[in-house]
């Protein structure tokens, strides 16, 4: 058996499946965006060539760049906004000592709920009338906000769902790099007369940098590809004030039948999605030493 | 393991996954999908008769599997069919829209020709109107029924308050401030999808410049920023600033526009003729069924043309895949679906059971002996006064000016832009769409 493992052939007979799935689902589909992204094709008849109009285009229609701003708007909310509750509420559990368990699997709830599902769930929360937010407002004698239809709270408002259906999942990934820190560490800073929050802050988030920096990574990706809570949400709307890159990809590319153009938006995606993760991998992700207990 | 064992079994795997996963697309092609858009309460009468349908259909075409596969109305015709078209796997049977939909279809052979098959059943001459699934004299759709907009009201309330059906635009005006005055709001709407507030701003348009204006938009005949369209949605933006709606109604669906009027916060509602079967339906409309009255968008004084015309059509129902004509008994299931589907019986029912008025010429008689609610007798009374009917703006406009417009009518609600420019915005859509330069 050891002998014929050594033979390439064997290793090439076991990857081909996947090889072969990785080509069709992946890459083909990936060249083929690149080649049609540079053509006028609906879709339907025989595509034609138009150099870099689509790009152009794109370059030049300010509903695209504010679908990017949004994304953007995705990333700095994941990062300063989400990330710090993360933490903050991962050190908490992590130093309960009583129904742990049930903390955890509570705050991991939302992450196993299908998205459409979260997107109805807090369209209601957000209902003018009788939704909880406004009835709370209204309560304490404020105006009620008219959370997903005003243009100015819309995008906020998506952002809150997103946030509250993935913050659990990153709590327990956080969560799980805490309490493999060895206790002696712990112990030696309390014998040394570090309070809670020195420990927090000197001992316990610099060993779990590694972790921290893999959720800001799932972050920024997600972040990237965001369109099925806004699609539930919004749709988009009002008048495109949510639309991210991917669902302006939908409404541009499969909605108005301009499929070579949503190919060059797919293009566009793809490359910012690169240069962001290029860019953290540079400026952050490598700074981040390798913890050895 | 000796080496040759290792790959001959290897290979065994290989070669019965491949084999096995064939026969199981084999087996696939002989269960015929049949998209359609009956979803939720409001559509159950019209799923039970598309059930119905095929009952009949298994028994003449025995052996051949059938599925059902329901998906929204608007996602189906914008998202999902769409993109089924361009890998050329749409189902055997699907909802269709007429018009552009079917236009960019037929361009690219993906609909069954059924202009034959209606001649072998004797079905030619039996529609009332085959406009907007006719691409150069063929056939290519099947519409399942007419329909008209115009505005539901709240009888109970009118009489109340001593209120009349308007006949002029300045008389709906006054009933909405008065009504508006009372602490209600005076036309339910839901605009989270924006076809919903642009069936509204379709027929006032209409009225300001004319019927026929929306079938120059796509020849350049007619501008989108011109001064009687400006007006339309300048008076447009006027309701929605006295309030005439409900404040953050554009982040609520559209099912909400009809509970709007049900609960009695809203006294009108702009929608088609569909939605009346909800109001005979006691389970949806509670205390409001059987009170709920109906008038057309009545005219404006100085409009262009014909005011008494209505929006109205035949422009949805069924399409079927060009691929079926391939298959001899998908195609003898077809035919038997269209036989079954398109006939006097259905049509009274759909009429009786949904108030879905009829797209075909069914004998007075039987139209006349109809069990229909008095809501449809009144939708349909307003039917036989209008002069004529003008298409809804979404069959005769190309998507991306749907989707400028759309945009630019959530804009213009949300008080982000003014009529004029977005009208500009949606005439610059339209020129590129027009143009070559189109991209």
């Amino acid at each position: 058996m050891n002998k014929t493992l050594r033979k390439p052939w064997t290793y090439v007979l076991f990857l081909l499946p996947l090889l072969v799935l990785y080509i069709m689902f992946f890459i083909y589909p990936m060249i083929s965006a690149a080649i049609t992204s540079f053509m006028k094709w609906n879709g339907l008849t025989e595509p034609k060539f138009n150099g870099l109009t689509n790009y152009k285009h794109a370059y030049h229609d300010a509903k695209f760049w504010d679908a990017v701003l949004n994304n953007g708007k995705f990333i700095l909310f994941s990062v300063f906004v989400q990330v710090p509750i993360i933490l903050f509420f991962s050190l908490l559990i992590s130093n309960v000592k009583k129904l742990k368990g049930l903390y955890k699997t509570a705050v991991f709830v939302p992450s196993v709920m299908s998205t459409a599902v979260i997107g109805i769930l807090w369209s209601f929360i957000y209902e003018p009338d009788i939704g909880l937010f406004n009835l709370a407002l209204t309560k304490i004698g404020l105006q009620p906000v008219m959370w997903l239809s005003d243009s100015q709270w819309a995008m906020f408002s998506i952002l809150i769902t997103n946030a509250w259906q993935w913050t659990g999942f990153y709590i327990v990934m956080v969560l799980a790099a805490i309490l493999s820190i060895p206790r002696e560490i712990d112990e030696a800073a309390i014998v040394d007369g570090a309070g809670a929050f020195t420990r927090a802050t000197r001992i316990t988030v610099p060993l779990i940098m590694p972790v921290i920096s893999v959720v800001i990574m799932l972050s920024i990706a997600g972040a990237m590809k965001a369109a099925d809570i806004i699609i539930v949400m919004t749709k988009g709307g009002p008048g495109g004030v949510t639309d991210v890159m991917a669902t302006y990809l939908i409404k541009y590319g499969i909605t108005n039948a301009k499929y070579g153009y949503g190919n060059s938006i797919g293009v566009l995606i793809f490359v910012f999605s690169l240069m962001l993760t290029a860019l953290y991998q540079v400026l952050v992700a490598r700074r981040v030493e390798r913890v050895e207990y | 393991m000796k080496k040759s064992l290792l790959v001959s079994s290897l290979s065994l795997v290989l070669a019965a996954s491949t084999v096995l996963s064939t026969a199981g697309a084999a087996s696939k092609t002989g269960t015929i999908v049949i998209r359609h858009t009956q979803l939720g309460e409001a559509k159950q009468q019209r799923l039970n008769i598309l059930k119905d349908v095929l009952a009949r259909v298994s028994k003449e075409v025995p052996g051949v599997k059938y599925k059902l596969d329901g998906v929204d109305s608007d996602v189906n015709r914008k998202e999902k069919l769409r993109s089924e078209m361009v890998v050329n796997k749409a189902p055997a049977i699907f909802d269709l829209f007429g018009g552009s939909d079917t236009q960019l279809y037929v361009e690219a052979n993906r609909l069954l020709d059924l202009t034959p098959i209606l001649k072998e059943l004797g079905l030619s001459n039996k529609f009332i109107s085959l406009n907007e699934f006719t691409v150069n004299g063929k056939i290519y759709g099947l519409p399942i029924g007419g329909y008209q907009e115009g505005y539901f009201y709240n009888k109970d309330y009118f009489k109340a308050h001593g209120l009349k059906v308007p006949t002029t635009l300045a008389e709906l005006e006054k009933i909405a401030a008065a009504v508006k005055k009372d602490g209600k709001t005076p036309f339910a709407q839901a605009s989270k999808a924006a076809w919903v507030p642009l069936m509204t701003a379709n027929t006032l348009w209409s009225r300001y410049a004319g019927p026929d204006i929306t079938n120059g938009f796509s020849t350049g005949k007619t501008k989108w920023n011109s001064a009687p369209m400006i007006s339309a949605f300048t008076k447009y933006q006027e309701w929605v600033k006295k309030g005439y709606f409900k404040q953050g109604e554009l982040g609520l669906d559209y099912a909400e526009q009809r509970n709007q009027l049900i609960r009695g916060e809203a006294v009108m509602m702009y929608d088609g003729s569909w939605a009346s079967s909800v109001f005979a339906d006691k389970a949806q409309a509670g205390d409001m069924t059987g009170k709920v009255g109906y008038f057309a968008l009545p005219a404006v004084a100085g409009g262009k043309g014909n005011q008494t015309y209505v929006n109205g059509g035949f422009s949805n129902g069924y399409g079927f895949s060009a691929k079926v004509k391939n298959d001899k008994k998908q195609l003898a299931f077809v035919k038997s679906f269209i036989k079954n589907m398109y006939n006097d019986e259905m049509q009274i029912r759909g009429l009786e059971a949904d108030g879905v008025l009829p797209s075909m010429k069914v004998s007075s008689t039987k139209l006349a002996n109809a069990k229909v609610t008095p809501l449809v007798k009144e939708i349909i009374a307003v039917g036989n006064k209008a002069s004529g009917a003008f298409p809804a703006f979404d069959s005769l406009v190309s998507a991306d000016v749907n989707t400028a417009l759309s945009e630019g009518i959530q804009k213009l609600i949300g008080g982000k832009v003014t009529p004029k420019a977005m009208l500009d915005a949606v005439q610059k859509a339209q020129n590129i769409a027009n143009s070559d330069d189109d991209f």
